[in-house]
């Protein structure tokens, strides 16, 4: 079958009543969550994860996605007008975005962000679409390449999104611990269960994604003195909107916005990039290759066109490993592969050719969702900036309770709402002794796939040791990997030594 | 004291002492689980494996917390300190900054008030049902740890119970405990 009959095939499915109505659902509710601050993607993915149990497959990975890559549109609105990014990855657009807005041009940099994030979400999707191919090459992957490609891919988030390296580690070992609880998958032997009955299955994904997001979340914000005073600022700065943006404006962030769309696109397929990462590289790139740098800062389109495409087009680049290789780039594709998990499908080399209803009907259902952000975007912002009057007073016992009710769901038992709550106080205390929840999500989420491929691995290692010879890849990527851990230490003597030969040297 | 001022330092090792200890206990029940046996890995292998890293890095952060004030730049964080900072480095000092937690002031009394209400939430949710205890929660949270005026708290208490248990009850069709109510129903 061709692309374009496979891209048929998906869009038959993306375009039933009911996938419509989830991809609606899941674009609509992205862009809410992007507008608060403090409740993210991961959060909310993690608060619904119960909620899809009952759902058809196609629609709940329809429905996820389009909270992960409509989250990117609503993170713009609020950094724009009120100078409070609603998302992390939005926090670049606050330096020339909220600077447009007081000068009057709110319009044009809301305008432009949304257009650019459409043409950096539609094109990263044309990406995926035709990188499907890829999937017979990574087909070719053996236990060792891929066990030693999750290594490095996990790595990479660890070392990007980790405050210290250490403390991200340490998280990244405890989600493979975690990951090991219950019966092992070869031997069937019980891991930890210490006689538990409901250990056997192990630790159920979304009681544990929902504590440590939800609820470690909703009980680190409860200790804030000061909860933020927003309606004032919202008053003052939504009287002007104008959000067509005018030809200088076009002129100025057309090749911003197709560096953003590539740079977005390639750091998305990386793992550790996403959309945070893509949207300040972004804007480091603009400001250096910029003619007028010092208008950065200072209310530059082109600092907001360039990472807003970014974001978008990095959102959507990381359904490739993700779908492709069953590898979750980033911490909220991990929560999407738990997800598709749950309803008993694993993505990887195969999924395309096995299931490629599911995977054409989810590709396609993102050229519909871009749409639906576009239009809900452009006219609806007014509407979405009022989302900022609700309380904190009121949002944080709203997540609680969808918490208890999404626990309460799994198996009618208030045990499981227990659980979430003690999984709620680990990840308050993580918070609070700066430990980052994200890397041991996403470790427990792979860990019983890399697991089954690392004792795979090394039983045909050590049937055959030459192996690591005729295939090096492995070994690259574990090098690389090992250097990413070793690299702080590494800079660290590298610098000493340069001071004490200069010091060496000063006193000569 | 040096240890006394820098209350991220003690935290450091009050968790770095923990993951020792979790590392050596995955370590122990590892050895009690098969580990290796012709040439493949079993059971143990992963568990030991994941302790010992645990235990060494737990290790790891025990010393460089210990001692951090000697070493200019924390490792694996922003560690460029001669000026030089490349775009990782940046990037990363930017991320730092937008989700560090901070050194603002904290009221441990409405956390506290929130796991109360947590808590006793858990407890009742069986006994109670669903809509009481939710109201019950709800009103407690909004008017007596967030401080909000009566109408508006009961408004607010009556619009989420009635809301959330037609979209999960009823329409989301969520067995949801009917506790107390039960016998109103017959």
């Amino acid at each position: 079958m061709g692309f374009l009959d496979n891209l048929l095939i998906g869009f038959s499915i993306s375009l039933t009543q009911t996938n419509l109505l989830y991809c609606f659902i899941g674009v609509f509710l992205g862009t809410v969550i992007g507008v608060l601050p403090g409740l993210g993607p991961t959060a909310t993915i993690a608060i619904l994860l119960p909620a899809t149990f009952k759902l058809d497959v196609t629609s709940a990975i329809i429905m996820l996605a389009g909270i992960y890559y409509g989250s990117q549109y609503g993170g713009t609105i609020t950094s724009v007008l009120v100078n409070i990014p609603g998302e992390a990855a939005s926090v670049v657009t606050c330096f020339d975005g909220y600077q447009m807005a007081k000068k009057g041009r709110a319009g044009a940099a809301l305008g432009i962000a949304a257009f650019g994030s459409f043409i950096g979400g539609t094109v990263g999707i044309i990406g995926l679409s035709t990188l499907a191919f890829l999937s017979s090459i990574a087909l070719s992957v053996g236990p060792l390449e891929y066990t030693t490609l999750m290594f490095l891919g996990c790595s990479l988030v660890i070392y990007f999104s980790s405050k210290s390296l250490l403390k991200g580690l340490l998280m990244g070992v405890l989600g493979f611990l975690l990951s090991t609880i219950g019966m092992d998958s070869i031997t069937a032997v019980e891991r930890f269960t210490f006689g538990s009955q409901s250990l056997i299955e192990g630790i159920n994904v979304a009681i544990l994604a929902m504590g440590l997001f939800g609820i470690g979340e909703v009980l680190y914000l409860a200790e804030k003195e000061k909860e933020r005073e927003r309606a004032d600022i919202l008053n003052a700065s939504t009287s002007f909107f104008s959000l067509l943006p005018n030809r200088r404006d076009w002129k100025d962030s057309s090749l911003p916005i197709a560096r953003g769309t590539l740079l977005g696109f390639l750091l998305g397929i990386l793992p550790g990039g996403g959309a945070i990462i893509a949207s300040f590289i972004s804007y480091g790139m603009e400001k250096r290759i910029s003619k007028n740098p010092e208008k950065f800062g200072k209310g530059a389109i082109e600092g907001v066109a360039g990472p807003e495409t970014a974001n978008n087009a990095a959102s959507q680049g990381a359904f490739i490993p993700l779908l492709l290789l069953g590898i979750p780039p980033n911490v909220v594709a991990a929560l999407i592969l738990a997800a598709f998990m749950i309803h008993g499908v694993t993505p990887g080399p195969l999924f395309m050719i096995e299931k490629p209803n599911l995977f054409w009907g989810i590709v396609t259902s993102m050229y519909i969702g871009n749409i639906m952000l576009l239009i809900l975007n452009v006219p609806l912002i007014k509407v979405f900036v009022k989302i900022l009057l609700i309380p904190y007073a009121v949002l944080s016992p709203l997540i609680l309770l969808f918490c208890f009710i999404g626990a309460y769901s799994i198996n009618n038992n208030p045990m499981d709402v227990l659980t979430l709550v003690i999984f709620g106080i680990v990840g308050y205390l993580m918070r609070k002794f700066q430990f980052e929840p994200g890397p041991l999500m996403l470790t427990f989420v792979i860990g019983p796939i890399f697991e089954k491929s690392l004792r795979q691995a090394i039983l045909i290692a050590s049937a055959n040791p030459q192996i690591f010879i005729s295939r090096p890849i492995a070994i690259i990527l574990f090098v690389i990997a090992m250097y990413l851990y070793l690299s702080p230490l590494i800079r660290y003597f590298i610098q000493k030594y340069k001071n004490r030969k200069l010091l060496f040297n000063s006193r000569r | 004291m040096i240890l006394k001022k820098d209350r991220y330092v003690r935290r450091d090792i009050i968790s770095s002492l923990f993951f020792i200890l979790l590392g050596l206990f995955v370590i122990y029940f590892s050895f009690r689980m098969s580990i290796w046996k012709n040439s493949v890995p079993h059971e143990g292998f992963l568990p030991l494996v994941l302790g010992t890293f645990m235990s060494g890095l737990g290790i790891g952060l025990l010393v460089f917390s210990t001692v951090r004030n000697k070493i200019k730049g924390n490792i694996g964080g922003s560690s460029a300190s001669d000026g030089k900072k490349d775009l990782i480095e940046i990037v990363k000092s930017q991320i730092i900054e937008d989700t560090s937690s901070g050194d603002e002031k904290v009221d441990l009394k409405r956390l506290y008030k929130y796991l109360v209400a947590i808590l006793f939430y858990v407890i009742l949710l069986e006994r109670l049902g669903y809509i009481l205890t939710t109201g019950l929660f709800f009103m407690a949270i909004v008017k007596f740890v967030e401080k909000r005026g009566y109408f508006y708290s009961l408004l607010i208490t009556l619009a989420v119970v009635s809301l959330s248990f037609l979209l999960f009850g009823t329409l989301l069709r969520v067995p949801l405990p009917p506790g107390i109510l039960k016998y109103l129903g017959g």
